[in-house]
């Protein structure tokens, strides 16, 4: 697929209504505040026309309501506190951020339904492009992790804005990696970018904040993570890059979600090949089944994108008949046969858990010690209670 | 007319002499019992009055007085039963007061006046004995517990009448030849006999987990087994009796008070001669784990697992307040628990096993099936494990599922009897350092003995460096893994604790290197 007519952006004026006339915009700073789901509001100003006519339909629909006089109060065209710079809960920084606006990423309107107010955190998204988008299982294996930290890095130094959804496991792998490598990152929320959801990634959601990068969600500040609101945060991290790499998923995940929606709004789609037996990879690879494009490499995804013109240092697999190649620590270790016979049963990345290691090894628990403990400490492999995993190399 | 007999009040593990005195005087037909007695005691009078009556006796119709003296010792339980019948018979000058002196008894009667067993006879009867008690009638179901103890000599009586018969003949008379010499305990003990429990030969595969069994048998380690549903966790732990070395004699004589004391004893068993295992639910309560109940304080699960071993399943979901209450036996080996009326003191050292899932779906690492809980709850679920309680514990073992193919195959590993004289010799080059390093076993071994004890080669102690400065371990568990090696060394008979032997002992510790990195 060609990047240009992929990334070819209707103007605002096939939404059927001008979001920068005042009377709309006044209404969208109302209506983005209503604790309502993002795509219902959506939905009625479909219906309605213009926001403008939804807002009234709301304010007609409360009216009818007892007990409901304030919220009609407040919701009424020039009624005081509504709107314009009305800060997020705790004065957290959260702005509202509205089509037309500068910074308003021009990309989303080739969305079908294209949202209608982001609230953002932290730095504008007007320069967040190229971003390409790394999703995959909260659930990851060390494979998984091991394929974002090095896609991200490497789209990182070619210049991408990484895109994910602050979620644990592949999401925060990749935002992690790309604070690391200095790439900008935005992080789209399920929730209101103001809420500490989900909490393992209290400090990287600050962390994310303190290099440069954003939170944005659709939904307003303070609002709770809903089960449904993820579908609309899956359509919006697709929308906002030119590519959605899903780096791991399993038969049912989130991540297929979003590479649907990719698809849906003409982007790019690719998905990392995993390991046939691995449960956590059976979704990414029936994505490759059904038309999504390999990312074998990261220079797969970076040419397609038009990022680099052709793959410089080509992608070299680390693992050749049974022997990792290369390593640090590596060269003087193949001379011990215990370290040899515990290598030979581990894949690179991937984790064995130490008693399926100790079977399939045949090595007796003191000589097993004695060559883990000789493999960790020349970084050729990593111990944690999940197992150990063969650390790729180089 | 006054009567007296003796008999013992028995308050956890110790045995108290009480004189029970009856006198009968004139007055109103009436029965009155004094001496702390509790409502068992005082259900006795109506007991013992059936069992006179129904053995063709004459109960005293008159004014009556019982009293079981020291009074300020509180009495329970249904062993006062005979010599309260002996000594009213005696007031009643049914029989000679001189007769019933000397004599020592413990025993219920049913309302038909035959003897039924209590509890707490060993015990009663190493009191009676260091009182100077030349003859003990106890019920049938008892004698082979109570000619436990030398130098006492010990009747079984099947009810009041024999009773009667047996004291009126006198103490002394060698007439009959039934009185069998005390039995030598060694002989009891069946020293040497293969052990319950199952032969870990019967463990297929499990490599690590059953070398971890080993090393925690040979230094008197705790062990914590982390493993999916259907590892065999259980099935190991219950194989750790079997590769401790036998009890001895002493052992088996505290193991058996206990169990009398809780009434656990099964009728006419001698003595226990087998390690106990204990699996206690984790429904448990405080007092059901550490002793407790109205009175004196019946022993927990902690004192019935004395000399043996107490098995934690699922040891997450145990009460937090039923694992901190396991602090004070594990650091000392015996429990005092102190109610209103009286403390006792249980022995209570014994080998720590517990089990666990490594998350709540049970499957983190086991290669079986991917875990499916969110990874933040798996890290907090063995993290509620943490703290003070892990800290006693040397050894953390994660155990795999056995692949099918290897249930099936035909090999088999060592049995319990090679790994048990492994063992054996290890305890016993423990015993040899004992007077040195404070301790018979090296994980009881103080930490200001541990530089002496635990000489670590150049390149051990470069490794243990390394580990603390790559925050594999911390500070805290540098002194486990020490103990550990040395018995990892001490498996290998070597007196230096070398690269290798500290290379095991950090593999057994598999959680400071899991807890330590989820927590930073």
């Amino acid at each position: 697929m060609d990047v240009q007519t992929c990334l070819s952006v209707p103007p605002l004026s096939t939404r059927g209504w001008d979001p920068t006339e005042t009377p709309q915009a006044e209404a969208l700073r109302r209506l983005a505040f209503l604790p309502v789901l993002p795509w219902k509001t959506r939905a009625l100003v479909r219906r309605c026309g213009s926001p403008a006519a939804a807002l009234e339909s709301v304010i007609e629909e409360m009216r009818s309501r007892v007990g409901c006089e304030r919220v009609v109060a407040n919701l009424a065209p020039g009624a005081p506190g509504a709107g314009r710079d009305r800060p997020g809960r705790g004065g957290s920084g959260v702005r509202l951020l509205l089509p037309g606006e500068p910074g308003w990423p021009e990309i989303l309107e080739s969305l079908g339904d294209p949202p209608c107010w982001l609230f953002v955190r932290g730095a504008d998204l007007g320069e967040a492009d190229p971003a390409i988008a790394v999703v995959g299982s909260r659930r990851a294996t060390s494979y998984g992790i091991e394929v974002a930290r090095r896609f991200v890095s490497r789209f990182a130094s070619a210049g991408a804005a990484i895109v994910s959804g602050a979620a644990v496991g592949i999401d925060a792998q990749a935002h992690q990696t790309a604070i690391e490598s200095g790439a900008r990152t935005i992080a789209v929320t399920g929730c209101g970018v103001d809420v500490d959801y989900p909490r393992a990634n209290h400090e990287l959601r600050a962390r994310i904040l303190d290099s440069g990068g954003s939170l944005v969600s659709e939904f307003r500040p303070g609002g709770p993570p809903r089960k449904e609101g993820f579908l609309d945060r899956n359509r919006m991290i697709a929308g906002l890059c030119r590519a959605t790499v899903v780096v791991e998923a399993a038969e049912r995940s989130g991540a297929l979600r979003t590479g649907a929606c990719a698809q849906e709004a003409s982007r790019l789609l690719f998905a990392v090949p995993g390991n046939v037996f691995s449960a956590m990879s059976t979704g990414a690879n029936r994505l490759l089944a059904d038309g999504a494009a390999v990312a074998a490499s990261p220079e797969d995804v970076l040419e397609a994108t038009g990022l680099i013109a052709s793959p410089g240092k080509p992608w070299r697999p680390v693992w050749r008949s049974g022997v990792p190649t290369g390593g640090p620590g590596w060269a003087g270790l193949p001379e011990n046969p215990a370290a040899g016979a515990v290598v030979a049963c581990l894949m690179p990345a991937e984790t064995l858990p130490l008693p399926v290691l100790a079977e399939r090894s045949g090595l007796a628990p003191p000589t097993l010690a004695a060559a883990l403990l000789n493999l960790e400490a020349a970084g050729v492999v990593r111990q944690s209670l999940g197992g150990v995993t063969l650390l790729v190399q180089g | 007319m006054l009567a007296r007999t003796m008999s013992v009040a028995v308050l956890g593990l110790e045995g108290h002499p009480v004189e029970v005195e009856a006198d009968v005087a004139n007055g109103l037909p009436g029965c009155r019992v004094v001496g702390l007695p509790d409502a068992s005691v005082q259900e006795s009078r109506d007991r013992v009055r059936a069992a006179v009556v129904n053995a063709g006796l004459t109960w005293p119709d008159r004014r009556m007085t019982l009293n079981l003296s020291p009074g300020e010792i509180p009495k329970m339980g249904t062993a006062f039963d005979l010599p309260i019948a002996l000594a009213v018979l005696a007031a009643g000058q049914s029989l000679d007061p001189e007769a019933i002196r000397g004599v020592w008894s413990l025993a219920e009667l049913g309302l038909d006046s035959r003897l039924r067993p209590v509890r707490g006879v060993l015990t009663a009867a190493l009191a009676a004995r260091e009182a100077g008690a030349g003859l003990l009638l106890v019920a049938p179901e008892n004698l082979a517990e109570a000619r436990l103890v030398p130098g006492l000599t010990c009747r079984a009586v099947v009810d009041l009448a024999s009773a009667l018969a047996l004291v009126s003949r006198g103490v002394g008379d060698g007439e009959d030849s039934a009185v069998e010499a005390p039995v030598s305990l060694p002989a009891a003990c069946g020293l040497g006999r293969s052990p319950g429990g199952g032969d870990l030969a019967e463990v297929k595969g499990q490599p690590l987990a059953k070398r971890a069994l080993e090393v925690a048998a040979a230094g008197g380690h705790n062990l914590l087994l982390i493993g999916p549903p259907g590892a065999g966790k259980t099935m190991l732990a219950r194989r750790l009796p079997g590769i401790l070395p036998p009890l001895e004699a002493e052992e088996a004589l505290t193991v058996t008070r206990v169990y009398s004391a809780a009434g656990l004893l099964p009728p006419g068993s001698s003595l226990v001669t087998e390690r106990p295992f204990r699996a206690p639910h984790h429904s448990v309560s405080l007092a059901g784990m550490v002793g407790g109940g109205v009175g004196v304080a019946m022993p927990g699960q902690v004192s019935l697992a004395h000399c043996g071993v107490l098995f934690l399943d699922e040891m997450a979901e145990f009460p937090p307040a039923v694992l901190n209450a396991l602090r004070q036996p594990l650091e000392e080996g015996m429990v005092t628990i102190v109610r209103s009326r009286c403390a006792v003191s249980y022995p209570a050292s014994f080998a720590l096993v517990a089990a666990t899932n490594p998350c709540p779906c049970g499957y983190l690492g086991s290669g079986v099936r991917p875990c499916r809980c969110e990874p933040a709850r798996a890290a907090a679920y063995l993290n509620r494990l943490s703290g003070p309680m892990l800290d006693r514990i040397d050894l953390h073992v994660q155990v795999g599922r056995v692949p099918v193919a290897e249930l099936t195959a035909g090999v088999v590993g060592e049995s319990s009897q090679e790994v048990r004289a492994r063992v054996m010799e290890v305890r016993a080059r423990q015993a040899d350092r004992a007077a040195w390093a404070g301790a018979t076993t090296n994980a009881r071994v103080p930490g200001s003995r541990l530089d002496a004890l635990c000489r670590l080669g150049p390149e051990a102690r470069r490794l243990l460096s390394r580990s603390v400065e790559s925050a594999v371990l911390s500070a805290r568990s540098y002194d486990r893994v020490r103990r550990v090696a040395r018995t990892v060394a001490d498996l290998a008979g070597s007196e230096v604790v070398g690269e290798d032997e500290v290379a095991e002992a950090l593999m057994m510790r598999n959680l400071d290197r899991a807890l330590g990195q989820s927590g930073g």
